[in-house]
């Protein structure tokens, strides 16, 4: 009992009492020091039981102690300043418009000294390695600068547990991984108890325990071995399970907690043995279609310094484009202008040879899909909400309500939810709905910012299903903003690089890829398989460039050694 | 946005530096100064005096005008009114019901230069004050009322918080905009009735937006130990430094001026 920092006991809570409970009878004890990992997907009661741990909210049933204190006590001030909790979304946790002015915010609450408050407020920004913008606007910051200012917020109330609530979920991969290390480096140096509530399972395998809830409860938990290694059990729970040890799993090497190198090695060793030269047949589709899209010389600014620097490429009719590139250089403000939604600075871009210009009519044409769902979805039903563009194209009450139906079709939304709030939808069905809201317009592109941004794992790939089905079906032109290595190589046929405003490359993905130190450069992953792929290649294995996804490696290798 | 209240230009000045109480204290008076000059020195000393605090807070003066934008509707409006509707003294131009008059004239320009100057040397303050500092001005004004009951820390907590999503909740304004305009909304077509309809598309989600905003901060706040003002300490106390005596002065200097040249005249 003693070295439990956190003791929960047969918790139970419920929001709505007509609906089934958010966190249904969860013990789990937290050892001092320790690192956990909550991990399950959106709605699976992993946030909700979090907030039980700080007191932020009481459970109905059982009870959480902290440190020995029941949070339904009275003590609950106290547990409120050795757990602290960072939240997901950075600009909705941040008070004050100055740094310094929102980590002495927590202070105030306490009642520190004045005369303390500077100390602390350097130590903790120290910690997080953000010294320099003591001074600094918030706004300015980028978003894995202002969770790193949320976090010393929290670690100058020197806490001793630290809650992450998804805090990585709203970050690129360079901000995510930040903010990992400075998490992971704070239990390294202070002995903080760390609990990581995430559906990233490259986040939980950094962790000591892993625990997996859906629907209220802990399915399936213990020490990061056992978990990870229960391929089976994370697959059936619709988790990723970590990707090398999966691709040992599969080429039968056992259980086993892999490193690239490691699998690389091993791969090495047995195919070494088989000494088949295998020459892949390729079949090459030799038709060039035309372009929809042309983009010629393309500067856009919003004050003084241009976003977009002179942007050259052709898009071809029926193709599927991924543009990547980090936080910053200019992938929504490239999309924004495809259609005419912002007026370029300087050159142009020609739809089908002709200038797009800023009519409605283009918008329609190359129609663009935002990031975030709740910024377009606002009426009171599904249904009438996916119909309102058909309503702007001058279609009739009737035929909107017929059109709205078959891209709610196309989009897989569940029929019986068409007359639904479409502020009562999960995550998921929200973008399925906004998606819908755009095919309704029937684009001959269709142009997405991010479509899987807060999105779970599972929920990323539906989308990203659907939309190459739509795609398929449809004859459409897909441009996609992602931030997913493994989306971009597995769905594209054509990748856009884009750094500080200029196409930095382009081209298949196998082209793309192949350097991947180039990549890094400018700050983008690269696919775990093309990791491995460069690793065997090392090794003096050498794999079709065109396998860039865990099925394709798995096979080829299969079929070299058989 | 053309919105300048609200957003804080960050450079170090000295009336960055001052206290944001003696800047509260002195936009107060310089505004009753405004209203109360009538002749044309004393405009003088008005739009110097505010010449001299833009050029020492290191505002771009750009800025401030673009400030004046956002509601250049209401000077307008409000110039046209007086330009029309003011009857008396000489006629210089009669049309049908139209009628100019030379004190219609002058009014016109003495409430443009009001208008202006007032709202650009509240800019001129809101944009050299973080909102915090506002807001502990604020409750610190409002502190002896809390013998009356006034709630000055919720006050002022409260005054920071709407002012520190302004920004945000524009920035998002301008998202749904565009997201809905890629829907094929329009938004500047049609009568009254139609434009107001056409305002729910960008109304809803932005308030449904604001709501759940709203929800994440308070959860972050109580999750960072915050329960009202009892027993808090203050981080940056409100101090008056050398400067803050000099602004003084100056005000002191401003109010003399005035009223020299109004008992001069």
């Amino acid at each position: 009992m003693k070295d439990n920092i956190i003791n929960i006991k047969n918790v139970s809570f419920t929001y709505d009492v007509n609906k089934a409970p958010a966190v249904d009878g969860v013990s789990l004890d937290i050892k001092n020091g320790e690192t956990i990992c909550i991990l399950g997907h959106n709605g699976s009661g992993k946030s909700t039981l979090g907030k039980l741990i700080n007191g932020l909210l009481l459970p109905d049933k059982g009870n959480v102690f902290v440190m020995g204190k029941d949070t339904k006590g009275d003590e609950l001030w106290a547990i409120c300043q050795s757990v602290g909790m960072i939240f997901q979304n950075p600009d909705d946790q941040l008070v004050a418009s100055l740094a310094d002015e929102d980590i002495a915010f927590g202070l105030e609450n306490i009642g520190l000294p004045q005369k303390d408050m500077d100390e602390r407020i350097d130590d903790a920004l120290g910690a997080v390695g953000m010294t320099k913008f003591k001074h600094s606007l918030i706004d300015g910051l980028s978003g894995g600068q202002k969770q790193k200012i949320a976090i010393a917020g929290i670690l100058a109330l020197r806490p001793e547990c630290i809650i992450m609530d998804e805090a990585t979920a709203m970050l690129d991969p360079k901000g995510r991984r930040d903010v990992c290390n400075i998490v992971f480096r704070l239990r390294e140096e202070y002995g903080l108890t760390v609990v990581m509530i995430t559906h990233f399972i490259e986040e939980a395998a950094l962790c000591d325990k892993i625990y997996v809830m859906e629907k209220g409860r802990i399915v399936l938990g213990g020490d990061r071995e056992d978990v990870l290694l229960n391929i089976s059990g994370l697959k059936e729970l619709g988790l990723k399970p970590p990707f090398y040890t999966d691709i040992g799993a599969r080429l039968g090497f056992g259980a086993k907690i892999y490193t690239c190198e490691g699998l690389g090695d091993e791969i090495a060793a047995l195919v070494s043995q088989y000494n088949s030269n295998i020459t892949i047949d390729k079949n090459e589709l030799k038709k060039t279609p035309d372009n929809i899209l042309e983009i010629r010389d393309l500067y856009y600014a919003y004050g003084k310094e241009p976003v977009l620097k002179g942007l050259d490429f052709d898009i071809k009719e029926g193709s599927f484009t991924s543009v990547i590139g980090h936080t910053g250089s200019g992938k929504s403000t490239l999309m924004r202008t495809l259609n005419g939604l912002y007026k370029p600075l300087k050159g142009n871009v020609y739809f089908r040879g002709k200038e797009v210009g800023t009519s409605a009519d283009i918008r329609r044409k190359v129609a663009l899909v935002f990031q975030n769902a709740d910024h377009q979805l606002f009426e009171e039903t599904v249904i009438k909400d996916v119909m309102f563009g058909a309503l702007n194209m001058g279609l009739s009450e009737a035929e909107a309500r017929r059109e709205a139906a078959l891209a709610l079709k196309a989009v897989g939304f569940p029929e019986e939810k068409y007359e639904s709030s479409p502020f009562e939808l999960s995550g998921g069905e929200k973008k399925r709905a906004a998606i819908a809201g755009i095919l309704v317009l029937k684009p001959e592109v269709l142009v997405l910012d991010e479509p899987g941004a807060g999105l779970d794992i599972a929920g990323r790939k539906d989308i990203a299903d659907c939309i190459n089905n739509i795609r398929l079906e449809r004859g459409l032109t897909v441009i996609s903003v992602t931030h997913s290595m493994e989306d971009a190589a597995e769905y594209s046929d054509n990748i856009i690089v884009l750094n500080r405003g200029r196409v930095y490359k382009q081209g298949t993905p196998e082209e793309i890829f192949e350097d991947y130190e180039d990549l890094q450069r400018v700050e983008l992953d690269v696919p775990e398989v093309v990791r491995l792929k460069k690793y065997l290649e090392l090794k003096g294995i050498s794999l079709p460039k065109e396998v860039l996804t865990a099925d394709g490696l798995v096979n080829s290798l299969v079929k070299r050694m058989s | 946005m053309n919105i300048t209240i609200g957003r804080y230009y960050d450079v170090k000045s000295v009336i960055h530096g001052l206290d944001p109480r003696a800047k509260l204290i002195f936009l107060l008076v310089y505004i009753v100064g405004v209203f109360l000059s009538t002749s044309p020195l004393e405009y003088a000393v008005v739009i110097l005096t505010l010449a001299v605090c833009i050029w020492l807070s290191h505002v771009p003066f750009g800025l401030l005008i673009k400030g004046l934008r956002g509601v250049a509707y209401i000077i307008i409006f409000t110039v046209i009114i007086n330009l029309f509707f003011t009857h008396d003294g000489k006629v210089l131009f009669q049309a049908w019901v139209f009628k100019i008059t030379d004190k219609g004239v002058l009014l016109s320009v003495k409430i443009f230069i009001r208008l202006s100057v007032l709202i650009i040397m509240s800019s001129v303050v809101t944009l050299t004050t973080t909102y915090l500092a506002m807001a502990d001005a604020i409750e610190s004004f409002l502190k002896p009322l809390s013998i009356f009951k006034v709630p000055a820390h919720e006050i002022g907590m409260m005054i920071t918080i709407s002012l520190r999503f302004v920004p945000t909740l524009l920035d998002e304004l301008d998202k749904i905009k565009l997201a809905q305009m890629s829907r094929g909304a329009v938004f500047d077509e049609g009568g009254i009735f139609k434009k107001a309809k056409a305002m729910l598309p960008l109304m809803i989600p932005l308030f449904v937006s604001a709501f759940r905003r709203a929800d994440s901060l308070a959860l972050a706040m109580e999750a960072r130990c915050y329960r009202g003002g009892e027993g808090r300490t203050k981080y940056k106390l409100l101090k008056y430094k050398k400067a803050d005596i000099i602004l003084f002065l100056f005000m002191f200097f401003y109010i003399c001026s005035l009223f020299v040249i109004k008992c001069m005249l």
